[in-house]
Parts: structure tokens; sequence; C-alpha cells
């Protein structure tokens, strides 16, 4: 068992700057929803009752001692009124249980053409903010008034959660969350619609993506000066190698993940790239991003043991247990697993142990005890 | 002249295959005859997707076209029985509404021949058991993104088992979030994140 000469704090903080660590850190995708069934509650209920949604959150924290750092808070959102009072990051149709699904059902993204081709004229001459504040009632029928007190609850509470984890010892890595123009876009029109633009319109397509990406930035700027915390997630799920060759990739998501990555960095903030898919790829990519400024979290598509070599000593890397295993797998091969993870991709510190993407809401309590100790327990460099 | 409509297809060039099945149509060519040739350009769109030469996006956009194409032709083919290689019952299981994968997974697994029984999304365990009784295909496939949905897919196969349906027939999941443990846990014959591996697998399991 390794000697712990670090406080969680200081050993995210050396994970994420790739200097020594003690041991290497645990920082799982954490929401509400497998503390939810755990503790018996449905998920609609949890989604419903902030109290009883959050702390069983914290309850799961304390069954297993605790781990180091949480990516998000857990329960809300940071919501700003410029972000979140017309639509949300992107504008398309999430189902929530209880409402749109059954009560312990997961959450889902309904994918469904919520931006047309015809809008992008008003993107290109309005902006993304613009846009959206132009309509507004189209997708949020709640009205002005009711959804920023809505947004400014969401802040409230967001940084209630914060301080909660920080008052435990625990950093939470990020105040903001956005995504690219590219997922954005994807998710507003559908993946078969945005490639159609990308094949037939391209340089309107460009014009579109330039258009948003400055507000994209100033938004997650904004966001992080609320919440007082200087990071963000920033979802790309749709952008890369699995769905795109590389000229793609170079013209429609990289030059403007970089320019927000930096535009990030230049304002001390941390960039969580939530990468779910294969990203493979588009790894090398990544070495031109700012160094120690960006955690690449991966959710065990991508090859991590191929990211390590890549990007050691360069950015750090978090991930990536299989939700399946979680769900289905047993403590022995968890533990395998992360000793795996821990030996290769942890040498040399730059090493985050997490779920791949979010803790599913049917992860056995027994799996996610040994992810978390095999952290503990396990530190052979 | 004729246009090669294999090839317009591998371009995803929609005013040439769409004007040409016109075109022929008018002409009296057989849809039949139309739905071969496309067929083919959809197996040279699956080898350039092996080769790596294609990505998902260019297998997007060809069976977007190749799904249009046919649906100007299947009504026309009143009583003419299509050649199948393979009958597939596919859907995504109670509890998950994600369907890109396996929309692609239809088009592309009808372009390679296969005769496609789509029951859609969030399909309960009797649905895909009455349709493994009434249709009989040679594979049930799965599709999932999340994981609630191994506990249904493991009802159905556990039904077709009590059912004495499981025997003659084969089971692939697929999906971004199946692995390996998860084919073990269902006892699948198949499993897959990448839709041509999947055909591939299909095809393997019947022997072709």
């Amino acid at each position: 068992m390794p000697q712990e000469t670090m406080t969680p704090m200081q050993r995210i903080e050396a994970a994420v700057k790739l200097e020594p660590v003690d041991r290497i850190p645990c920082a799982p995708l954490m929401d509400i929803f497998f503390p939810a069934k755990y503790k018996g509650f449905t998920v609609a209920e949890a989604m419903r009752d902030w109290k009883k949604g959050f702390y069983s959150i914290a309850d799961v924290f304390e069954e297993v001692g605790g781990w180091d750092a949480m990516i998000l808070p857990g329960y809300s959102i940071p919501a700003t009124p410029h972000v979140y009072s017309s639509g949300g990051i992107a504008l398309g149709k999430n189902l929530f249980p209880g409402t749109h699904l059954g009560e312990n059902d997961s959450p889902q993204f309904l994918e469904t053409e919520i931006i047309t081709r015809d809008d992008y004229d008003d993107i290109i001459t309005l902006g993304w903010k613009g846009f959206r504040a132009k309509h507004q009632q189209r997708y949020n029928p709640a009205g002005e008034e009711q959804t920023i007190k809505w947004t400014q609850r969401q802040m409230e509470r967001y940084k209630t959660e914060l301080k909660f984890w920080r008052d435990k010892g625990i950093r939470t890595l990020c105040g903001a969350i956005t995504s690219s123009p590219l997922m954005i876009l994807s998710t507003s029109r559908t993946l078969l619609e945005v490639t159609k633009d990308i094949y037939e319109i391209p340089a309107k397509l460009e014009a579109v993506m330039d258009a948003m990406v400055d507000d994209l930035i100033s938004d997650v700027v904004e966001a992080s000066q609320l919440s007082g915390q200087s990071g963000v997630m920033l979802i790309m799920e749709r952008g890369g190698g699995f769905y795109y060759p590389l000229n793609i990739y170079e013209r429609f998501e990289y030059p403007y993940m970089k320019k927000m990555v930096e535009a990030f960095a230049a304002e001390g903030i941390l960039t969580v790239m939530h990468l779910d898919q294969n990203y493979t790829l588009n790894l090398p990519y990544f070495k031109d991003l700012p160094s120690k400024m960006v955690i690449a979290e991966l959710d065990s598509m991508t090859d991590i043991f191929k990211a390590k070599e890549i990007l050691k000593g360069h950015m750090c890397i978090a991930g990536d247990v299989p939700a399946a295993m979680s769900s289905l797998g047993t403590p022995e091969e968890m533990e395998e697993y992360c000793r795996k993870l821990i030996d290769i991709v942890g040498k040399d510190s730059g090493f985050i142990l997490s779920t791949g993407c979010t803790c599913p809401i049917d992860c056995k309590m027994e799996n996610f005890k040994a992810m978390v100790n095999t952290t503990k327990n396990h530190y052979p460099h | 002249m004729k246009e090669d409509l294999a090839q317009a297809l591998v371009d995803f060039n929609k005013n040439v295959v769409l004007g040409e099945i016109t075109r022929r149509l008018k002409d009296r060519q057989e849809p039949i005859e139309l739905i071969s040739e496309l067929q083919d350009g959809m197996a040279r769109i699956g080898q350039k997707f092996e080769t790596g030469d294609f990505f998902l996006s260019e297998l997007l956009m060809s069976a977007d076209l190749f799904s249009k194409a046919m649906q100007i032709l299947e009504p026309r083919l009143q009583d003419t029985a299509m050649d199948t290689i393979g009958t597939i019952v596919v859907g995504t299981p109670k509890g998950d509404i994600h369907d890109i994968g396996k929309n692609i997974f239809v088009t592309v697994a009808k372009g390679a021949g296969f005769e496609i029984h789509d029951l859609g999304v969030d399909v309960p365990v009797q649905d895909f058991v009455e349709s493994v009784e009434a249709i009989k295909p040679q594979i049930l496939g799965f599709s999932a993104l999340l994981t609630p949905s191994f506990e249904p897919m493991k009802e159905t196969v556990d039904l077709l088992i009590k059912k004495g349906l499981r025997e003659d027939l084969k089971i692939i999941v697929g999906g971004g979030v199946t692995t390996g443990t998860v084919k073990r846990y269902l006892g699948a014959d198949g499993q897959t994140t990448d839709v041509m591996d999947g055909i591939k697998q299909c095809k393997k399991l019947i022997g072709i």
C-alpha cells in the first residue's frame, strides 16, 4: 500500500501538472443516477429533490472512504442567463425520467433536427448568443423571467455543491460546461444532417462555426467567473476519427477546439476534454494544445495506452473504466484493469483514474469500491 | 448512356443516383436490377471502409442515399422477390431510445443483401421474442448505448431459451457501450462497436 504524503487537492493538482504524486488520484465522473439507485430512490425522485439527489452522492463518497476529486460536482449545472436561458448548451431535446421517461430510466438525448439549414444565415449574422436570444421562445417557451430565475438557482446550487466538496478537501475540476461548435450543431441538427452540411455546404458551415466560437468562449469565461471554479468541461463526442477523416477534423473540429482551449488557458481555465467515442486517430493533434492546462478524459473507446505514449509529458489523461465493466464485471476484473491503468498510464504521473464517461446507473457498488480502492492500494512507481 | 449507379453511390452523388434511377425506371428497367447495382455500390463502400479509405461519415452519406433510392425502388418491386442472404431482426431494447448506430447498420445490412426487420427503439422483451417466433430470422441483433439495456437483452435471451427459440438463432450485440463482457453475459454469438465489422460477423455467423 502506498504511503500517502499528499492531500487529495495536492494530488490532483500534481497529476494535472504532470508532477510526481504519492499515488494515482481517483476522480469519477459521478452524477446522481448510480447513487440514487444505490440509496433506493428512483432516478426521477433524485432529480426532483436536490437534497436527496446531491447528498446521495455524498453518501456514496463516505461509504467508499472518499476519493480525490470531482469532475463535476454532481447535481446542478453551472448555468448563466446567457447560456441557459435560451435553450442550454446545445438546443437539442433531452428526455428526463419522471417527465418524458419512466421513473427509473436514464436521461436520454433525443436526436432530432432542432436547428435547420435555414437558421444558418441567422447564426452567421447574429452570432451564437444573438441567435439564441432571437429564437429563445422557439427553444425555451418557459419565458425569460422564469428561466433567468432558474439559471440563477442552478448557479447558486452549483456553488453550494462546489463548497460542499471543497469543505471535504475535494477539488471540483469544472466550473463551466460547453461543447465544440461541431458537437453543438451535430446534436442540434442531428449527426446525419450536419454530416451532409460538411460535404454539401462546407464554406457555409465554416462561417457558422466562425460565428459561434467567440460566444462559446465568452460564455465559459462568464460561467467560470460566476461559479468561481477555473475549469471547463469541453464536450466533443462527435468530431473525432470514429466519425470523420482527418481532413474534416482539421477543418471543422480541431481549429475551433484549439481556439477555445487556448483562450481558456489564457484565462487560467483548465479544460477537461470530454472525449466519448474513439479519438485514437486524433491524439497527435492534442500535443499542440497548451501543456498542463488540459485533461484528456477518455471513455474506453480511445486507446488509452496509445494516448499515454503520445501525450506523455504534455497533458494529463483521465479514464477509462468501461461502463460495461462497472455494471456487469466483478471486483476482481475491476481491480485487474485499474492496476493495469495505474501501471502503464499512471507511470510518471499525469493520470487520473476515472469512470469511462459517467458512472453508469447500474454500476455495482462492489465494483465501484474496487476502482476507488485500487488507487489507494496500488502504486508501483 | 447509362451512368455507373454503383460508382455514383460510392461518390454519394445524389443527383446522378436518383436521376439515373428515375430515368431507367421510365425506360422500364426492372427495379430489382437497379437494387442489385446499388448493392454492388454498397459492397464497394464496405471495402473502402475496411481498408480505411472511408470513415463513418462517408458510410453515413452513402447509406442515406441508398436508403432514399430504396424508398423509390421498394414499392415498385410488387411481387418480385428479392434475393436475400439472410434475415435479421434488430432493435434497441427497452429503456434506450438511441438509434444512430442501429439505423446505419440497418441500411448497410440491407445494402449487403440481408432482409431486415427493424423493431425500432425502446423495444420490450416480448416484442423481440414474438418477432423471432413469427419471422424466424437467422440473427437477432441488439443495439445499445446505455448499460440499463443489458438486462432487457438478458431477459430476451432467457425467454428465447425457455421457448426453445435460441438454438437455431444467432445473437449479436452492438453499440458503443458493449464489450466482450456483455457478449459473455448474454451468451451472445457476436459483439461489435463497428458497423462494417457487424455486417462481417453476421455473414460469418450464417456461414457466408
